[in-house]
């Protein structure tokens, strides 16, 4: 399949007063046309900011240090600022994290939705509205919420808007960052669907970011798990889960399937993440690893095709 | 809604559930308040900004204090010449009359910081005592309390001022009682929402179901915990003391036995500084009240931030 | 948006506060030790018969309960109020003395707070928008350091740049006094009108810009880290449109509020600052009425201030329910 989009080698730090904060540390990886990718993790591994980056969307004390993120040929970081406003949600648009703070408060649904055509195609106002009304329909909203603020909706209506706005310029990628954390179970499944159904209906590119591997699974076609900024295993989904080869890898996927007592889980990795403003020689998942041997501590695994399309990091593999 | 309401609304946005819910943390214990105080105290040191305004209002104090040891001369003795120029002998210059502007500016420190601490604390003790009361009373004696409070903010309180200093006569204590006297609504109202606020929190629900009283919970559990935020207040009710004394000592009001910074202005205005090239006259009591201004923000507003969760945020 | 009942219930409040504040404008005379004829009558040095005579003539002699009733029957039911004859311009009316000289107050306040709101607004998002840079410690410092400085003082260090070392601004009354024009809508009795305000003006918002700068500054700063702010500009939105449409536009609800929060506050401060300049509003009506210990118009002045400070009270609330489409009563 054709690559659509091209991370290589991307790194990310935040600059704070307790100095670098290396949030994504040296990422590759492909996204190609028409896929659903997913990148897992547990929160603040870097997936956000993976994002956040593919957008040029880093603000200060952030900033992109290293790497390549092409876009259908062309380097988005060295896009003119012309350039990248073109770019941002013509090509690649993004639902957020959360769906009550996405959706500026003081602005109607609808004026939010046109602003987005405005911006990047030559109608007027009347007919980007006419288009906006089209959109909500299309997410199953009620054209009457046209002129609704963001509060008068429901937390799914908001995240349905949120998707409408995402599609009206009709990206080739779209960027699902945690879009059902917040909401109901019910409604979860929904928006889910709605995305799902989007994403055929318009043959677009999705990346699907979550903690939750288990929702991943049912969705995406293939999966990345990140760790403390770091890729640890890029496959197939069928066999991610099938054959997991990394053990932090293995971890999640005893902790969700198994047993699930009154909604909590019985077994779960123990320690946590590093902090991520020291230096980590090594492998990052070292100090959690219980299959460990005293190369872990020194040397750093380097991402590595061990099976057609089977990425891993690990010591033990490599 | 009543006009008391208004200012909460700054808070519209920030004060969302997730906020509210680590309020209730971090103002916990009971017992443990006086580790909660060292805990203010330390935080608040370690903001460059709070320390330089101690240090500032630390100088200043000092030298109200010490002002008839430092002072070169008696600020009202006349010396010689009018108007002189910034020297070595004089380093502010002369007034018109002759008499030695440095040493003014040093007993109006004493003064002006006298009248801005005993205001204040008038202040804050008439405010914690009238917010407290609101708070923990009947809906009538609240109802009337805060009607009040809503009277005395809206009517202007430096025409108001100006008019029952005049009244009552020229007096540095006059001056007090009269800026005591219409500056605690603001504390009052503050005390009572976040009395209220204070009283919602699951630890008061614990002390109250082990069986501890009103007067108990009101002055064992909700007074120091409100304490911070009394104090922050109280230290910016300094500089509008100061800057209130300044005022009705510059209309013409005020004590003229007293060398405050406010009497210097005046005495600067009638005296003709502007056109007899006295700017060091006219600069110098206005610049040491900013100065105060500005410890007073610098102080204040991070006790402020450290000790109110919900203002952390920002 | 604004429903009946909140209308109803926020004017219902409002009519409270002013009748509360009649009462105390009635009272506040009254309450000072040595009763309004007897200072009165000490600092004219009046033999005794006319003492009584004026005594008579201002009602003084009555009763209290028969003054208050008086003094509400006249204040409410008439129109224009009426709050007697003024001590010091005898016999004009105190509502014809308060009203000739509002105007310029009004001009004044309303000149001022207008540059004072958008010159702080705009120092507000320009410091946030640039965090982190000189222009920010800069903005912020300087205002810090304005932000408890005497209005009277600013004035008079005006008026020393203004008046000695740069003389471009009149520095005293509100238009020359020395040149009669025929009509007031020419333009060089406008300009003159103007130059006259320059400094009051400067002087208002050099000390008062700084409480809006500040809080400007904090709201775009919190406001700016929205998701929202986020979603704009990965929408394309550009700069500008991201400061003023998407994170100024909400950042200075809470502004409107203190607005008229500070409305009081810029009256007092206009009172003095028409003190340093002579300027004929009712700051230097005040300031004489209380020299003459003329009760009737010190009455009138209080009435009329806090009423403009009700009236503006009313309207930001409904204003800012109307802002902030979240706000639900």
């Amino acid at each position: 399949m054709e690559t659509l989009l091209e991370v290589k080698n991307l790194s990310v730090s935040y600059f704070t007063r307790r100095g670098e904060i290396k949030a994504v540390d040296g990422i590759s990886f492909n996204i190609r046309r028409g896929e659903i990718f997913g990148i897992a993790g547990e929160s603040g591994c870097g997936k956000s900011t993976i994002a956040m980056s593919i957008l040029r969307l880093i603000r200060p004390p952030g900033r992109i240090v290293d790497g390549e993120i092409i876009f259908d040929g062309t380097n988005v970081l060295q896009m003119s600022q012309e350039e990248l406003r073109n770019f941002r949600w013509k090509k690649v648009s993004m639902v957020f994290q959360g769906a009550m703070n996405s959706l500026n408060p003081v602005h109607r649904i609808g004026s939010q939705i046109a602003e987005a055509i405005l911006i990047h195609d030559d109608v007027s106002r009347r007919e980007a509205l006419k288009r906006a009304e089209e959109l909500l329909t299309l997410v199953g909203i009620e054209r009457s919420r046209l002129k609704d603020y963001p509060h008068q909706l429901s937390g799914g209506m908001r995240q349905r808007a949120v998707i409408a706005m995402a599609l009206a310029l009709n990206p080739k990628l779209l960027i699902a960052d945690e879009p059902t954390t917040a909401l109901d179970v019910v409604v979860q499944r929904q928006v889910l669907d709605l995305l799902m159904d989007m994403q055929r209906r318009f043959d677009l590119s999705l990346i699907f970011i979550s903690h939750d591997i288990s929702t991943m699974a049912g969705l995406s076609d293939r999966i990345a798990i990140m760790y403390a900024g770091r890729l640890m295993e890029l496959a197939d989904t069928k066999e991610l889960f099938s054959s997991p080869l990394h053990a932090y890898t293995r971890g999640l996927i005893k902790s969700l399937t198994g047993f699930v007592h009154k909604g909590r889980r019985l077994w779960s990795i123990p320690g946590s993440p590093p902090d991520l403003d020291a230096d980590i020689p090594g492998c990052s998942f070292e100090p959690r690893c219980q299959e460990r041997s005293d190369r872990c501590s020194s040397n750093t695994p380097g991402l590595m095709e061990v099976e057609p399309h089977h990425y891993v990091a690990c010591n033990r593999v490599t | 809604m009543r006009f008391g309401k208004t200012p909460h609304r700054t808070f519209l946005r920030q004060d969302g559930p997730a906020v509210r819910q680590d309020s209730g943390e971090n103002l916990s214990s009971v017992g443990g308040s006086r580790h909660r105080w060292a805990e203010i105290a330390i935080a608040v040191m370690h903001e460059k900004r709070a320390a330089a305004g101690l240090a500032i209002l630390l100088a200043f104090v000092l030298m109200g204090t010490l002002a008839p040891f430092i002072s070169p001369y008696d600020p009202f003795r006349l010396l010689g010449k009018p108007y002189l120029q910034p020297s070595l002998q004089h380093p502010l210059g002369t007034d018109s009359l002759g008499r030695d502007v440095f040493s003014q500016i040093i007993w109006g420190a004493r003064v002006s910081l006298f009248v801005g601490g005993v205001v204040a604390i008038s202040v804050a003790t008439i405010g914690v005592t009238v917010g407290l009361l609101s708070a923990t009373s009947h809906t009538i004696v609240d109802e009337i309390l805060m009607r009040l409070c809503d009277i005395l903010i809206i009517i202007p309180k430096l025409p108001l001022t100006i008019f029952v200093a005049a009244m009552l006569g020229r007096g540095i204590w006059n001056i007090i009682a009269v800026l005591a006297a219409f500056g605690w609504p603001q504390m009052a109202r503050m005390v009572r929402s976040e009395a209220l606020s204070i009283k919602q929190r699951p630890y008061v629900d614990a002390a109250r179901m082990s069986g501890a009283g009103q007067l108990r919970i009101t002055f064992q559990i909700i007074l120091p915990n409100l304490l911070p935020l009394v104090i922050a207040n109280a230290i910016l009710a300094v500089i509008s003391g100061v800057i209130s004394e300044a005022s009705l000592s510059f209309l013409g009001l005020g004590d003229p036995s007293q060398m405050s910074w406010g009497t210097v202005i005046y005495f600067s205005m009638i005296g003709g500084a502007i056109y007899n090239g006295g700017w060091a006259w006219v600069a110098a009591p206005g610049f040491c009240i900013s100065l105060i201004g500005l410890g007073t923000t610098f102080l204040g507003s991070t006790i402020n931030v450290i000790s109110n969760p919900r203002l952390r945020r920002r | 948006m604004i429903s009946a009942r909140y209308i109803i219930r926020r004017t219902a409040n409002s009519f409270v506060t002013y009748a509360a504040a009649l009462a105390l404008i009635f009272a506040i005379p009254r309450l000072i030790p040595g009763s309004p004829e007897e200072l009165m009558a000490s600092s004219y040095r009046l033999p005794g018969e006319v003492a009584a005579e004026l005594r008579h003539r201002f009602g003084l002699d009555q009763p209290l309960t028969t003054q208050f009733v008086k003094y509400i029957s006249n204040v409410i039911l008439k129109f224009p109020p009426d709050f007697g004859i003024s001590y010091s311009y005898y016999p004009a009316p105190v509502w014809q003395v308060v009203t000739t000289y509002l105007p310029w107050t009004i001009f004044l306040l309303t000149l001022s707070s207008v540059v004072t709101a958008a010159l702080g607004l705009l120092l507000g998002v320009l410091s946030a928008w640039k965090r982190g840079s000189i222009v920010e410690t800069l903005v912020s410092g300087v205002s810090m350091f304005l932000l408890s400085t005497p209005y009277f003082w600013i004035a008079m260090i005006l008026i020393m740049v203004f008046g000695v070392y740069l003389p471009i601004f009149p520095v005293a009354g509100a238009y020359t006094s020395t040149v009669i024009y025929d009509t007031p809508f020419r333009l060089d009795y406008i300009c003159d009108v103007l130059a006259h305000a320059a400094l009051p003006v400067m002087s208002l918002v050099i000390s008062s810009f700084a409480s809006y700068t500040i809080i400007m500054r904090d709201n775009m700063v919190s406001t700016l880290g929205e998701d929202y702010i986020t979603t704009a500009m990965a929408k394309g939105v550009k700069t500008r449109s991201i400061i003023w449409r998407h994170a100024a536009r909400n950042a200075m609800l809470p502004v409107v509020t203190l607005f008229i929060l500070r409305l009081g506050t810029i009256l007092g401060g206009a009172i003095v600052t028409e003190a340093v300049f002579s300027y004929p509003g009712v700051g230097s009506l005040l300031f004489n009425a209380i020299l003459n210990q003329d009760y009737p118009v010190v009455q009138g002045f209080f009435y009329v201030i806090t009423v403009m400070v009700i009236i503006a009270n009313y309207f930001a609330d409904l204003l800012y329910v109307f802002m902030d489409p979240r706000v639900k009563y």
